[in-house]
Formats: C-alpha cells, sequence, structure tokens
C-alpha cells in the first residue's frame, strides 16, 4: 500500500522533498566522517564514505527501484551487527587488555616522549616565547638563580647580557634585542609548535618546554630505531626489543618492559587459553554450564506457568478480562525497574520475602539461594509473554479437533496432552527457541539483581554463581583492574556462534508455522 | 525542469558541496579547548572556579565535563581514545599505574621550586618511572569519628569502643559503620587496627614478604568483631554508605567512618563527631588508612587535541599554584596537597583531620590494591571478605583465604611498582 503510495509520489515535488531528504542525509553522514577521521577512525571513515557514495548513486538513478527500499536496512545490518561481529572477531586475536591498549605508533610516540629526561643537573629556565627577526621560534630563558640569561632557537643558544634585557616584576627576562615576545593570550596559536620545538642547548642537550612558563634541559635518553624495530639506551647502550607480544622488553630481561604496550595479533592464544589454561577454562566450563541450565529453565517455567494460565483463562470465567490485565502487568512493566525491585524484595534485611516468613535468609550471598532467586524473577518478568502468544496460539486450535476426541472418548488430560500440547509445541517451537536464545545473553537481569554474585572474591574466583557468558564476559572486559578485552572478545565470538546456531535452528523451525498456516 | 540527469546530478553535487561547506567550516575555525573531566562534585566547583578565573589558561577556553559518579567517570576515561578523552581529568593517584600503561596519562616535568611545595610522598603516588603525571590536589582519606555527644571519652583502644557499645546495646542499632568510600578504602584503617592490610609499610617501602599477620587477625576479630558463637557481636555492620550517614548523624550509631567532604551533614545535624585514627588492640596503636591523593592529570589527548603545551600550563603555572590550589579549595573544601594552600587553610574540622590521620595512612599503591593476579582485586574482594565475617562463616578459614589471595597480588602488584 505504502508502496503503490511512493510510486505514485513523483514529479518536481518529489524531487525536491528527495533532494532535501538526501541534504540532511549526506549532511548527517559527512559531519560523521569528519568525527570519524578526527577520531582516527579510518575503518568508520570509509565505511560512512562508502554508505555516502550508494546512497547519493541509489537515490538519484532510477535503475535501483527496490534497491532504495533494501539499502536502509543493509546499511543498517553492515553497520550495527556485521561490522561489531568482524570487530570483535579481530580483536579476539589480539593481545588487547590494560597494558596493550593503544596502536604501535601511538605507543612508540609515548615512549618517545617518555625517554626524554631532564639531565642530572637539572637545569629550568623561566621561559617566556617569541619570534627572532627570522620569525623562528625562540624562548627565551631566564637561569634568575644564577643570574644567566639565554635565547635559543632550534639550531642556536647565545647568552645574553643582563644589561639588555628587560624583566617583570619576577624578575624573568621578556624582551631582548631582536626578539618579539608572542603575547600570553596568542600563544594558544602556537601550542602544537611550542611542543614539537626542541631548543638547542648543548651537543645532545636540548631545551624543552613545560608548558608556557617554564622550559627545562633535557635529553632523549630512550631512541627508536625503526630499522632493527628497537628502543635503545643512548647511555647506558641497553636495547629494548619488540618481543611480538606488544612490548618494547629489555634484551637480557625479557620481564623489564617499557610502558606503554601496544595492541598487537597474538593469533588463536585466547581461545588456547580457554581450552588450556586451567585458570581460564575452569571458570569458563561453570558459567557456560550453568548459562545452558539458566536458559533452559528460564524457558520451561514460563512457558509452563504461561501455559497454564492461558488454559485456565481460556475457559468461561467470570472476570475473566480483568485477571488478563493483572496477568500481563508484569510485561507492562520496564524489567529495569522489576528487576531492581526484587533485588529488594530478595533483601536479607529487609526484604518482604524474609519479613513476610519471617526468614533470614541470604539471598544473594548463597550459590542455591541466588539461583534460585534470579530464576523466579525471570519467571515473573518472562510468564505474561508465554500467556500471550500460548492463549494466541490456543485460538488457532481448531475446536473441532477436541470434540472429535471427546465424542472418540478422550478425557481431559488426554486431549491436552495428545491434541492440544503437541499442536502448541509445534507452533510455539520456534518461539521457545527465540526465547532460550534472548536468556543465553539475558545480561540486565544478571547484572542488576546480582551482578553475576556471590562469588568468593577472598578466594579469588573470577566468575560467580548467576555469572552467565554474557555477564561473565563483561568483567573479564571491563570489571577489574586488569581489563582483558580480547579474551573477552573471544568468548563473545564462540558466544556469537552458539546464540547463531540456536538462532539458525529456530528460523528452520518456523517453516512449521508456514506449513501449519497452509 | 528538474527531470534530466544532469540537474540531477548538479542538485545532488550542489548539496554535498553546501552540506560538507556546513559542516567542516566550523570545525576548522573552532578556537582552542582545554576540556577537563571531573566527577559530578569537583565537575561542579570546577565549572564554578574556571567562570571566574577566565585567565587561568590565557587564549584558551577551559571546558569542563562532569560525571554522574565517580566510576562513570572511570569507565568514560577506559573507553576514551586520544582524540575523544579529556586533555586533564581528575582523578585518585591509584590510577596513576594503569593509565601510564595504557598510555593514556602523560608525563611532564616541573621545577625543584615546585616540587618542594608538595610532600615526596604526595609526588609519587602520582608518579611513575621517575616521571610525573599529574599535580596532587588534596589528601583523600578517611578518619574515624565518634559522636561526642554520646561518647564522653576518647577511646584508647578498639576494646574500648566495643565495650562502650556492648554495655549500651540497646540504645544504638550497631556501634560502627562507614559512611562512605566502602568497606574496602574506607574500611582499611579497622582492617589494619585488627590487624589486617591489603600490604604493610616498613621503612617506607612496602613489605613485600606478607600483607598481614593472619593469626593476629584471626585473634582480634574473634576478640572484637564476634561473640561467643562466632557470630557478629552487632558492633560492625557493613551497609549502604548514605544509610550508615544518616543514623551517625541520627545518633543511632556512636562510631563512624566518615570523608572530609562530609562536614555539611553533620553541621546540618548538629552532630559534634571528633576524629582519630581507629585505635589497636593496644593503647597507642592505630590501625592504617589508604591515604592517596586526588589529582589533576596531564593526559595523551591534549597533545592529539594540539593543547598539551597550554594544558601542562595550566596545571603547573594555575591548578598546582598556592593560589590555584587555595581557590579551588576554598570550593571543594577538602584539606590541600599543596603545602602552601594547606597552611593557609582554615576550619577545624580540616585541622583535625589532619590530627587524626597523621601517622595513620600509608600510600595507596594502585598497582597492588588494584593488581588481581589471586583471581580478585583488595578493592574486590574486601567486601566479600567482611560480609562472609560477619555472616558467621569460620574466621580462620576466611581469613587465610583472603591472606593467599592478597599475596599473590602484593607479590604481582610489587613487580609493578
Amino acid at each position: 500500500m505504502i508502496y503503490q503510495y511512493l510510486l505514485r509520489f513523483t514529479g518536481p515535488v518529489a524531487f525536491v522533498a528527495k533532494v532535501i531528504t538526501l541534504l540532511i542525509v549526506n549532511s548527517v553522514l559527512i559531519l560523521l566522517t569528519n568525527h570519524a577521521f578526527a577520531a582516527d577512525q579510518l575503518a568508520i571513515s570509509v565505511f560512512l564514505i562508502v554508505v555516502l557514495i550508494l546512497v547519493n548513486y541509489v537515490y538519484f538513478s532510477p535503475k535501483y527501484q527496490q534497491f532504495k527500499f533494501l539499502l536502509p536496512g543493509l546499511v543498517l545490518l553492515a553497520a550495527f551487527v556485521i561490522m561489531p561481529i568482524l570487530y570483535t572477531l579481530a580483536m579476539s586475536t589480539y593481545e588487547y587488555r590494560t597494558g596493550n591498549y593503544i596502536s604501535q605508533n601511538d605507543a612508540i610516540d609515548r615512549i618517545q616522549v617518555s625517554g626524554v629526561m631532564p639531565i642530572e643537573e637539572g637545569i629550568a629556565f623561566d621561559l617566556v616565547l617569541g619570534r627572532d627577526d627570522q620569525d623562528r621560534l625562540t624562548a627565551l630563558l631566564s637561569d634568575s638563580f644564577n643570574d644567566k640569561y639565554f635565547i635559543s632557537n632550534k639550531e642556536s643558544l647565545t647568552q645574553l647580557n643582563k644589561s639588555d634585557l628587560e624583566f617583570n616584576e619576577l624578575g624573568v627576562a621578556v624582551a631582548a634585542p631582536g626578539f618579539t615576545r608572542i603575547p600570553p593570550n596568542k600563544l594558544s596559536e602556537f601550542d602544537a609548535e611550542v611542543i614539537e620545538t626542541r631548543f638547542f642547548y648543548d651537543g645532545d642537550a636540548f631545551v624543552v618546554t613545560e608548558g608556557f612558563e617554564v622550559a627545562v634541559v633535557a635529553q632523549q635518553v630512550l631512541q627508536y630505531e625503526k630499522d632493527t624495530d628497537r628502543f635503545v639506551n643512548q647511555y647506558t647502550g641497553e636495547a629494548y626489543l619488540n618481543n611480538g607480544k606488544g612490548n618494547f622488553a629489555l634484551e637480557n630481561n625479557p620481564e623489564t618492559i617499557l610502558e606503554p604496550g601496544w595492541r598487537t595479533p597474538i593469533w588463536f592464544e585466547h581461545y588456547g587459553k580457554l581450552i588450556f589454561d586451567e585458570r581460564v577454562r575452569g571458570p569458563f566450563i561453570t558459567v557456560f554450564i550453568w548459562t545452558i541450565i539458566f536458559a533452559s529453565l528460564t524457558v520451561l517455567t514460563t512457558f509452563a506457568v504461561g501455559l497454564v494460565l492461558a488454559l485456565v483463562l481460556d475457559k468461561p470465567l467470570f472476570g475473566k478480562r480483568l485477571y488478563r490485565s493483572i496477568l500481563i502487568l508484569p510485561y507492562a512493566i520496564p524489567s529495569l525497574i522489576s528487576i531492581l525491585v526484587w533485588g529488594g524484595i530478595f533483601n536479607r534485611d529487609y526484604g518482604a520475602i524474609n519479613q513476610l516468613l519471617g526468614l533470614e535468609i541470604a539471598w544473594f550471598e548463597d550459590a542455591s539461594f541466588a539461583r534460585f532467586a534470579v530464576i523466579m524473577v525471570n519467571l515473573w518478568l518472562g510468564f505474561p509473554y508465554f500467556y500471550l502468544i500460548s492463549s494466541g496460539a490456543l485460538q488457532a486450535i481448531p475446536n473441532e479437533l477436541n470434540e472429535a476426541a471427546a465424542i472418540d472418548g478422550a478425557n481431559g488430560r488426554q486431549i491436552f496432552s495428545k491434541i492440544t500440547l503437541p499442536l502448541l509445541l509445534q507452533i510455539l517451537t520456534p518461539l521457545l527457541i527465540a526465547s532460550f536464545a534472548f536468556n543465553f545473553n539475558n545480561f540486565n537481569l544478571i547484572y542488576l539483581l546480582t551482578g553475576g554474585g556471590p562469588r568468593d572474591e577472598s578466594a579469588g574466583e573470577i566468575a560467580g554463581a548467576t555469572d552467565i557468558l554474557i555477564s561473565y564476559t563483561y568483567n573479564i572486559a571491563f570489571g577489574s583492574y586488569i581489563q582483558d578485552l580480547g579474551l573477552a572478545s573471544a568468548i563473545s565470538v564462540i558466544i556469537f556462534f552458539i546464540v547463531a546456531s540456536i538462532s539458525m535452528f529456530g528460523i528452520r523451525r518456523s517453516k512449521v508455522l508456514e506449513g501449519f498456516g497452509k | 525542469m528538474l527531470g534530466n540527469k544532469f540537474a540531477k546530478a548538479t542538485a545532488a553535487a550542489a548539496g554535498l558541496a553546501l552540506t560538507a561547506g556546513l559542516v567542516v567550516a566550523p570545525a576548522s575555525a573552532a578556537t582552542k579547548e582545554i576540556v577537563i573531566w571531573a566527577d559530578d562534585t569537583r565537575g561542579k566547583n570546577l565549572t564554578a572556579l574556571f567562570a571566574v578565573n577566565k585567565n587561568a589558561a590565557p587564549g584558551y577556553k577551559i571546558t569542563v565535563k562532569a560525571y554522574s559518579t565517580f566510576d562513570a567517570l572511570k569507565e568514560a576515561l577506559d573507553k576514551s581514545t586520544a582524540a575523544s578523552g579529556p586533555d586533564i581529568i581528575y582523578g585518585a593517584s591509584d590510577w596513576t599505574a594503569a593509565n601510564v600503561k595504557n598510555g593514556k596519562f602523560a608525563p611532564f616535568t616541573v621545577t625543584a621550586a615546585f616540587k618542594a611545595r608538595y610532600s615526596k610522598t604526595d609526588l609519587d603516588l602520582v608518579s611513575r618511572g621517575g616521571k610525573l603525571y599529574g599535580v596532587p590536589l588534596d589528601i583523600n582519606a578517611p578518619a574515624l569519628a565518634y559522636n561526642s555527644k554520646l561518647v564522653t571519652s576518647k577511646p584508647q583502644t578498639f576494646g574500648e569502643m566495643v565495650d562502650f557499645y556492648l554495655a549500651n546495646k540497646s540504645k544504638y542499632d550497631f556501634g560502627m559503620c562507614i559512611t562512605d568510600g566502602g568497606i574496602a578504602w574506607a574500611g582499611h584503617g579497622l582492617f589494619s587496627a585488627l590487624g589486617g592490610g591489603a600490604y604493610q609499610f616498613k621503612n617506607g617501602a612496602i613489605d613485600k614478604t606478607s600483607p598481614f599477620d593472619k593469626t593476629a587477625l584471626t585473634a582480634n576479630i574473634k576478640k572484637y568483631i564476634l561473640d561467643s558463637s562466632g557470630k557478629s557481636n552487632g558492633f560492625l555492620k557493613n551497609i549502604n554508605g548514605g544509610l550508615c550517614k544518616t543514623q551517625f548523624a541520627a545518633g543511632k550509631v556512636p562510631f563512624a567512618i566518615v570523608g572530609q567532604w562530609e562536614i555539611s551533614t553533620y553541621e546540618a545535624a548538629k552532630v559534634r563527631p571528633t576524629l582519630l585514627g581507629v585505635p589497636g588492640p593496644t593503647a597507642g596503636t592505630a590501625g592504617k588508612f589508604l591515604g592517596g591523593v586526588s589529582a589533576a592529570f596531564l593526559t595523551s589527548s591534549a597533545k592529539a587535541h594540539g593543547v598539551e603545551a597550554g594544558a601542562k600550563s595550566l596545571l603547573t603555572n594555575w591548578i598546582g599554584s598556592t593560589q590555584g590550589q587555595l581557590k579551588y579549595q576554598q570550593l571543594e573544601k577538602r584539606a590541600s596537597a599543596e603545602k602552601g594552600a594547606a597552611k593557609s587553610q582554615i576550619g577545624s574540622w580540616t585541622k583535625s583531620f589532619a590530627q587524626a590521620l597523621s601517622g595513620n595512612t600509608i600510600p595507596e599503591v594502585g598497582s597492588v590494591l588494584g593488581n588481581n593476579a589471586g583471581g580478585s582485586s583488595y578493592w574486590e574482594a574486601a567486601g566479600n571478605f567482611w560480609d562472609a565475617i560477619l555472616s558467621g562463616k569460620d574466621v580462620a578459614t576466611e581469613v587465610d583465604k583472603f591472606h593467599t589471595l592478597l599475596k599473590k597480588n602484593l607479590d604481582a602488584g610489587a613487580k609493578d611498582l
């Protein structure tokens, strides 16, 4: 209908509307490209440029009618599904953790900066910046303590006569012959130039600025040698070699490394850790098993309760509408709020459950109780969904089948088990599979209700009793001092393949639905 | 008229050119801006501070971005890149190691005169590998307070506090809690008073042999925190900090570990808290709080943004100056780390804090406290340890587990000093 209408929307007005729409789209895309370039995100920039070209080509060309409708979906699919998957896949093959966070070029740059050390004498100057007669950036340096004054540029250092200088109230030289001071409020325009400039001092020593007011005499102690990809201490001769793990390590003592390190490919090492490293493998297997149990129990319980309620309310009943409305309430309340409220209800000290039942159960401090609480809360959140779809599915089962079975002498239980339930399962199996896949990754519930705990952290436990794979992955990636994004990516890839397999299975099963429709 | 291909292409090209011009032109004309990130409290104060001190960095616009919580600020920093990060960030000294490793903090050099205005310990907390990465702002440590309307004499030992509570148990909800900072950080003084500790300091350096004496800690917990049946005697409660603050201000708890920044709460409640270190089992001994400093760090983003020189100037010439610190602390109301500003600060609360903490802190060493070589860091595990103790689990077992964990973390963290 809309497609037909859009096909008829032609002519100059439609064209102007199209140009305006594309103008807005182009503006947004160019803005995003601009920001991506500024943030050194080359891949994202290229993607945005490709999208920009495609959008304009497709919408200004009369050839690709169908593609005009597909393009937005395809672009979003590529941007928010395919690219993150590829990025995660790529990162899972990298050493990408605290200490190995930035690119190698950035790391080399940072080490070079850290490798500049003040000379032993610790000479510092009050600094005034300006330009000389040849318009070179020039530093007017005051060593008030020793009553010495210099002027320096990249090439030379000249000592000045005090009598030739003008001073401010602090005794800092502010004017000298052939020197034009840059006004303080204009210095910001030369920020990058000031930082990059090494003013001449003596031999290997040079003057570097530390802000606009102070300069120190320093030396480049650690120097990067590009040809051999190593850092060398210019004074001791010690060499720091690229260890292939994202760090420059001291040649004779590889445990001594330079900071920072960088992200570097280590290929399938993270996947190997999941199999061979007991510290990683043990918690991973425990969490994996619990994730399967959690998702299965959730689907089973929510489906069972939803179905029972649907069956009960499928019969004529006084106040049926009211009951239905009440049953849908948990579904209507945002799950975030429900989970936090349940967190309070299960609180040991002031929670409603303990107070009403006169108990003192520490629900979230014992593994079994916490798991029970998680399943119960998810049952509360999930049963209305299955109640709704079961109610709908019950309506779709022809009543004649039940009547025929009853005439043949089947009782209610037999009708349910032999007719209603098989037909319902045929209809609902794809949804049950989808629900399993959803709960497999139900991060919100675990994170907000138990935080993955209880976890005996004082015994060094990494995974909590209610941690599922996704919350466990989050903890590895962001939850502690050492953030291991590479390992977390590897686990994410495994989760992706599990969920993708389940989803594929669900999609195949969904053909049953089509068959039922026929 | 617009139906032919040429017109369409022209329109498209014009549209692109126009949008490109609109978008790109303002960016190239942007003024130099130094971006500072801070948590909500500091952010508000910094915004007010730089609104009236416009010459703090001449030629630069200073923009303060405040994050709702300290954790949110840290998370934002963790996820930032050189391009998206701040130029200066107001954080904690224990952030130094991780952010130097990640290349997020940038070093700068200060003069001997600048260094002389700060304690070496404070500068060491924001240094790594002999390089300075931040300007210390204020001393960050809690202290024990007792409500002097309820407790008439200063307790000399831990036992006196417990005895006082047990003798008046019916009047109080419990004996001691922590108002802010959590049981890991703020509770370290308590942990240490009982013989524990994430690490010990000996002769000005971390003792790498053992984090604490297991026997002493086990015995003291049994004696002071638990009753004869091994359950909590009610003295210590690990509750939500806000709730503790309310209870302490309401006179329902006689002892609390409090933060410097809470004075207004107690003034409003007309409570007279008296500050001290957490007394140990014998008179004259006291637990060691983790003493960190808050600091303004230079980041590597400043170079990426082309404002590194301006940011360094702002840090060393204004933020780190006596005047800059004084103006900031007039708003922040914490004990300044800068000696000149600290001398000029008035207020009995700040002075009492300084007295209470004198000799009762150990430096907060991020690479040990945050190390998780044993599986969890001290920060993550301390709450769990205390929960286990207070819920009646076997003390010796819990102490042993915690010691094993902290020893592993200490061994790994000490290599990273």
